[in-house]
């Protein structure tokens, strides 16, 4: 019968597959060439878009910061800011409030030349499509002027502290490339939408990289642009290249498989965060560097100040007191980070006051108890048994009783889940068994993102949350944001609700200084009100982990923020 | 007459089917907490910025009127631009779905013909070694977790042994270079393959058992005892007459897996990087995308849907009479 | 020389309770030409010994002793092999067509061709063509219904296409199991009508078992009556018909069917099940007999012959004897 024979095809089918799925296997392994001219990297995310306008999330940035460029940029080491597409620092004017400009003789990628009118283009951009961020950063400007074509006038309204970490950060956009665009979005329903949505295919930049190819879901190829202006000039200490032919992105889905990819040097470097689970395997490795960077970020435990318990400046010090930064960073990060003391990042050198209130430091957990409890025991709050009892033994309390006399209600502190981030799931777990060492009812409790910041930043209905701001500036003029009466509004920056005229007064103030040092007093200042009615209690900072492939390339620049930065794409080198 | 009554009353149904499934998407979707912007965590971006963002992707008009918008929009064929991307959903879609069919047609199709010949075998020699073997193994290919499976395949494949790529649909290397077009399809192949063998794997489990068991229930069947009686061989009466039928439950359940894949196989997507309609679906959701996420839900309940496709094609060939097989499906 | 030859057959199955005895020490002879009938209730074992003579016993039953004479050889020793050259070829089984005895995948010519192609397999393609249509003419079924599947036909042709599978091949002896249990009685009829004018015109061996006595007294010449696994009464259909001796037969001709169950025959004032589980032998009946005498569960019954062929199988020879009906 021909049983047998449909068995026989059955098995033939598989095993064909297989021999298949071997033989090309043989060809991968010699398709795989070590090209010492393309640097691969890989990326955790596909790119939100190729359109300046709407890709404005993390890895977008990572693309399109290599192809549009700022005037100014941050020196990679000091942080200053420094010329890029501009030739010089510019030249202020206090009588007229102006700000000149000389732009260096620059390239698009296509060889044109990059003048003056693409920087008045670029501010009339922002100006007719309100673009978010620029807009507002811009609005400062009263005019801007191009005498000729290589030099810009801008006019200020008033003073400004923050002109040139705001203003002269901003990408220039090619007037060819986007003067018909913009024509057309203006004219639509919803211009801003309109140019948001315009594809773009081939962006036009005056960077190090243009954009070869873009395969959506499978790779990014950027192929070294001739026209960069920064090519053999010595910019922020470095030499510029780049001395790469092209670079070459992928994706991968996830963080185990891309530090698969960079052990095996699939790819050169993982533009992405490293969780700490993974540094002792990636130490054993002879060809994998490590760089561990501090962040940019500020993680912090918010309060509503607009209610009680948290509208009482002493709780939420004696909680500051309870919480131990130190212990937080060993136990939940592992040391991989640094512990914050103020709003802001103690890598932030220039602007960071190292000599604000530090709650508890150096104690041990009993000290501090008992000094959380003084604190609250002053203030008027009672309890039916308090945790220190007359022989200063440490006793599990209760019933904890408001100034008032009113009964402390249970509050929650809500947190990002532990699947989105371990690490701010934990510290919420563990400041609630801290407070709890007090009397109160604290329940710590995971919210999905979305969620959470609804009701913290839109409703406002919470009690205490923890949260983190990732990609902070490196100017401090967001503790104005954060803290401002006036931002006190659904989906407002002051999520706390904090309101001190005082700060407010000298945060409008810091805003008009041109003088950076008189500045950097009110800064300090402001750090020093926050710290001391922490409408914010700030926690850790984690360091941003990064891991390279060093087999290929080497020259790898590290700053604030990790080595994913446009100097490591211009400066990195073969390694032979 | 009849007849056209009938299927115009069955159109009438879908319709509504669809009207209701497409209203409960988009008050689902809105109803969920935060907007397509809630998660953007700059400050630099003041709360007038983001009602005016708002404003531009037409969510501050009231939700009456973006539902008439959006019913209008999608009876023009209008499916709207993502949020997100920025592109016409449909070209988002079209992209993805492309990977997602030829990933989880392929595997779910090489697992149903496996596990319809592995449970075939299990349930003939039931009790036997063979058969315990096998359906152990099944049972286990059933509740793999399929993330530390999709890893560990990774990890003895593509790490220890090198042998097959780390995820991704093709090698950039080669496709930036000027390789033949053979070499590419080849390369995607090769690329396909892990993924392949994860789904596959985990498929093979459930119709590896479904098999067992519908086989099983066959071999009661009375016409399993005519077949014996009119003295055919032990394996005609197995292959001929006993698993046709019990293959039945099988093709049954490859087409609604055909349909869930769409959604099912995210987790594989994100781990292998395979492009596909899951991992967007995830995404769309997780931002709040709405017009790609209706989109890509509404493609699900349209798949899901297909037997009143398959019935509505073959609607011509009831009517004018044509031969065709009940229960025509033929595997084996 | 008789077609088949039963001696002192017993089957048992094998369950948690022990070995159940469901045929006990049976023995009879089937000539061509004359149709043997068994009549039985549900679970009387006659379905076993149909079974049996297809070698399609479940793998928990076991020929416990005795012999079954089929031309020259004895069936209870043919190996798998053997069993499949004699199945659909020398004997042949049509069964009750009621649920699904066809194949739902297949149509139904093919059903019938598989069962002439499997014992001829060099036929040639004219020849099978020639055979099938016979067939179909046969037991009346349209040629052009030939190509259906079974859902298409009715309970009707369903059974003569089951009527037409078993003939296929020409066999020596046909087994009718319940052949039209599941059929309107107008339906009956004609498929009762065309199994004994098949039989007459082939000269087959045919058993035909039913619960029904009627039925099979309209097929057959000679009946055995059944009761718990053992023949208790076998005769000419005159014989038993018009002078049943055993208390059990006496009974059945007075049985009615259940509404709920067609298969079960209620029988009135028997509320006892048979115990299979006695050791070989014993008078099953003794349960539920009224003209029971505390003899009769210590004693093994005996064949009483009555006249001729007409035989019952009890142990107090008067009651048998002394028949008032």
């Amino acid at each position: 019968m021909g049983n047998w024979s449909k068995w026989r095809a059955e098995f033939c089918f598989y095993f064909l597959f297989l021999a298949v799925a071997f033989a090309l296997t043989g060809l991968y392994a010699c398709q795989k060439s070590k090209n010492s001219a393309l640097l691969n990297i890989g990326l955790p995310e596909e790119p939100q878009s190729l359109n300046l306008w709407l890709g404005t999330d993390a890895n977008s940035r990572k693309i399109l910061s290599q192809i549009y460029q700022p005037l100014y940029h941050h020196h990679p080491e000091t942080l200053e800011i420094i010329p890029w597409l501009a030739k010089d620092q510019p030249v202020f004017d206090p009588q007229a409030l102006t700000y000149t400009v000389t732009l260096r003789e620059a390239k698009w990628s296509d060889g044109s030349d990059f003048t003056s009118e693409d920087v008045l283009f670029t501010k009339q951009l922002f100006f007719d499509f309100k673009i978010p961020k620029y807009y507002s950063n811009w609005n400062i400007i009263q005019k801007i002027e191009a005498p000729d074509a290589h030099t810009v006038v801008f006019y200020l309204k008033e003073p400004s502290a923050i002109f040139m970490s705001r203003v002269m950060t901003a990408p220039m956009v090619s007037k060819k490339e986007w003067e018909p665009i913009a024509k057309q979005a203006l004219a639509k329903e919803k211009p801003l939408r309109s140019l948001q949505d315009h594809p773009i295919e081939k962006p036009l930049g005056t960077g190090p990289f243009t954009l070869f190819e873009y395969k959506s879901g499978a790779y990014i190829h950027m192929k070294k642009n001739p026209y960069f202006f920064g090519t053999g000039q010595k910019i922020g200490n470095h030499i510029l290249g780049p001395y790469v032919e092209s670079l070459l992105f992928r994706i991968y889905g996830t963080s185990d498989v891309a530090i698969l990819a960079l052990k095996k040097g699939d790819i050169d470097y993982y533009w992405g965060d490293i969780q700490p689970g993974y540094i002792k395997d990636l130490k054993e490795q002879a060809n994998i560097d490590l760089y561990f960077n501090k962040k940019s970020a500020l993680y912090y435990m918010g309060f509503n100040l607009r209610k009680p318990p948290f509208d009482d400046k002493v709780l939420r010090q004696a909680i500051a007191t309870m919480v131990d930064k130190d212990f937080i960073l060993t136990r939940i990060l592992q040391n991989y980070g640094t512990p914050m003391h103020s709003v802001v990042p103690s890598g932030n050198h220039f602007w960071y006051n190292p000599n604000v209130r530090k709650y508890g430091q150096g104690k041990t957990h009993d000290e501090r108890i008992k000094l959380a409890y003084e604190m609250l025991k002053t203030a008027g709050y009672s309890w039916e048994t308090p945790p220190v009892d007359e022989n200063n033994n440490i006793v599990t309390p209760s019933d904890i009783r408001l100034p008032s006399g009113a009964a402390m209600d249970k509050f929650v502190i809500l947190t990002p889940p532990a699947d989105y981030d371990p690490k701010r799931a934990f510290a919420g777990t563990m400041i609630q068994e801290w407070l709890r060492e007090l009397g109160m009812s604290a329940f710590a409790r995971p919210m999905s993102f979305n969620s959470l910041l609804e009701t913290v930043k839109g409703k406002h209905e919470f009690d205490a949350f923890v949260l983190g701001y990732g990609q902070l500036d490196l100017d401090p003029d967001y503790l104005r944001t954060f803290f401002e009466s006036k931002n006190d509004k659904p989906r407002g920056w002051n999520m706390s609700g904090y309101r001190n005229p005082e700060f407010d007064t000298i945060a409008d103030e810091q805003m008009t200084l041109i003088d950076t040092q008189k500045r950097k007093e009110i800064i300090w200042k402001m750090q020093e009100i926050i710290l001391e009615d922490l409408p914010y209690l700030p926690l850790y900072n984690p360091h941003i982990i990064e891991a390279t492939f060093n087999e290929r390339f080497k020259g790898w620049v590290a700053k604030v923020d990790g080595i994913g930065n446009i100097w490591s794409m211009c400066v990195v080198k073969p390694a032979d | 007459m009849r007849n056209q009554t009938y299927i115009l009353g069955k159109l009438v149904e879908i319709t509504i089917i669809f009207f209701v499934i497409m209203t409960a998407l988009f008050f689902l979707f809105r109803l969920s907490p935060g907007d397509p912007i809630s998660k953007v965590a700059d400050p630099m971006l003041t709360p007038e910025d983001m009602r005016y963002i708002i404003e531009q992707m037409g969510l501050d008009k009231p939700i009456w009127e973006q539902y008439v918008i959006y019913l209008k929009n999608f009876f023009t064929g209008n499916f709207g631009v993502s949020f997100h991307y920025g592109e016409p959903v449909f070209k988002i879609i079209r992209e993805r779905l492309g990977w997602t069919v030829l990933l989880f047609t392929s595997s779910t199709i090489l697992a149903a013909f496996a596990g319809v010949f592995l449970g075939k075998i299990a349930a003939w020699n039931k009790g036997s070694r063979l058969d315990n073997v096998l359906s152990i193994s099944a049972l286990v290919c059933y509740t793999l977790f399929i993330p530390w499976f999709a890893l560990l395949l990774l990890w003895v494949f593509g790490f220890k042994l090198g042998l097959f790529p780390l995820g991704g649909i093709l090698s950039p290397e080669l496709w930036v270079g000027n390789a033949s077009w053979f070499v590419r399809m080849l390369d995607i192949l090769h690329h396909m393959l892990l993924p392949l063998m994860t789904l596959f794997v985990i498929h093979l489990g459930s119709y590896l058992l479904l098999m067992r068991s519908s086989m099983l229930s066959v071999l009661r069947e009375d016409y399993i005892i005519t077949a014996r009686a009119k003295g055919l061989s032990e394996r005609v009466i197995r292959n001929k007459h006993a698993a046709k039928n019990a293959a039945l439950p099988v093709v049954t359940s490859v087409g609604l897996s055909l349909a869930f894949s769409i959604n099912g196989g995210a987790l594989t997507e994100q781990i292998f990087t395979w492009p596909g309609i899951g991992r967007e679906l995830i995404f769309a959701v997780s931002n709040n995308d709405y017009p790609l996420a209706q989109a890509c839900f509404l493609l699900i309940a349209l798949v899901v849907c297909w037997p009143i496709w398959l019935w509505i094609f073959s609607m011509p060939i009831w009517i004018r009479g044509l031969p065709i097989e009940p229960q025509g499906m033929v595997l084996e | 020389m008789a077609l088949l030859s039963i001696k002192n057959l017993s089957i048992g199955y094998q369950t948690k309770a022990g070995m159940l005895k469901a045929v006990d020490n049976i023995s009879f002879e089937l000539e061509r030409g004359r149709p043997l009938g068994f009549v039985g209730e549900s679970g009387c074992g006659k379905t076993t010994i149909g079974m049996t003579l297809m070698g399609l016993l479940p793998g928990n039953a076991h020929i416990l002793g005795g012999s079954i004479g089929f031309q020259n050889q004895d069936l209870i020793q043919l190996n798998e092999d053997q069993w499949r050259r004699v199945r659909g070829k020398e004997i042949a089984m049509i069964f009750q067509a009621a649920m699904n005895a066809l194949n739902p995948v297949m149509r139904v010519d093919e059903q019938v061709i598989e069962a002439i192609v499997t014992h001829t397999p060099d036929i040639s393609p004219a020849d099978l063509d020639k055979r099938i249509n016979e067939l179909f003419d046969l037991v009346e079924i349209p040629r052009v219904r030939m190509k259906d599947f079974p859902h298409e036909y009715s309970g009707g042709m369903k059974q003569r296409v089951i009527i037409a599978m078993a003939l296929a091949c020409n066999p020596k002896l046909i087994i009718a199991d319940e052949p039209t249990t599941a059929l309107d009685v107008i339906v009956q009829d004609q498929i009762l009508k065309e199994i004994k004018a098949i039989q007459k015109a082939m000269n087959t061996g045919l058993i035909f078992i039913s619960h029904d006595i009627a039925v099979v007294a309209s097929v057959c010449k000679d009946i055995c009556v059944m009761y718990g696994g053992q023949i208790v009464e076998t005769g000419t259909r005159e014989e038993v018909f018009r002078n049943p001796r055993h208390p059990y037969t006496k009974a059945l001709l007075g049985s009615y069917l259940s509404l709920d169950n067609e298969l079960t025959v209620v029988i009135p004032d028997m509320r006892e099940t048979p115990d299979l589980t006695l050791e070989s032998g014993c008078c099953r009946f003794a349960v539920n007999c009224k003209t029971c005498s505390s003899a009769c569960k210590a004693e093994v019954p005996q064949w009483i012959d009555i006249s001729g062929s007409h035989k019952a199988l009890c142990c107090d020879e008067t009651i048998i004897r002394n028949s008032h009906e």
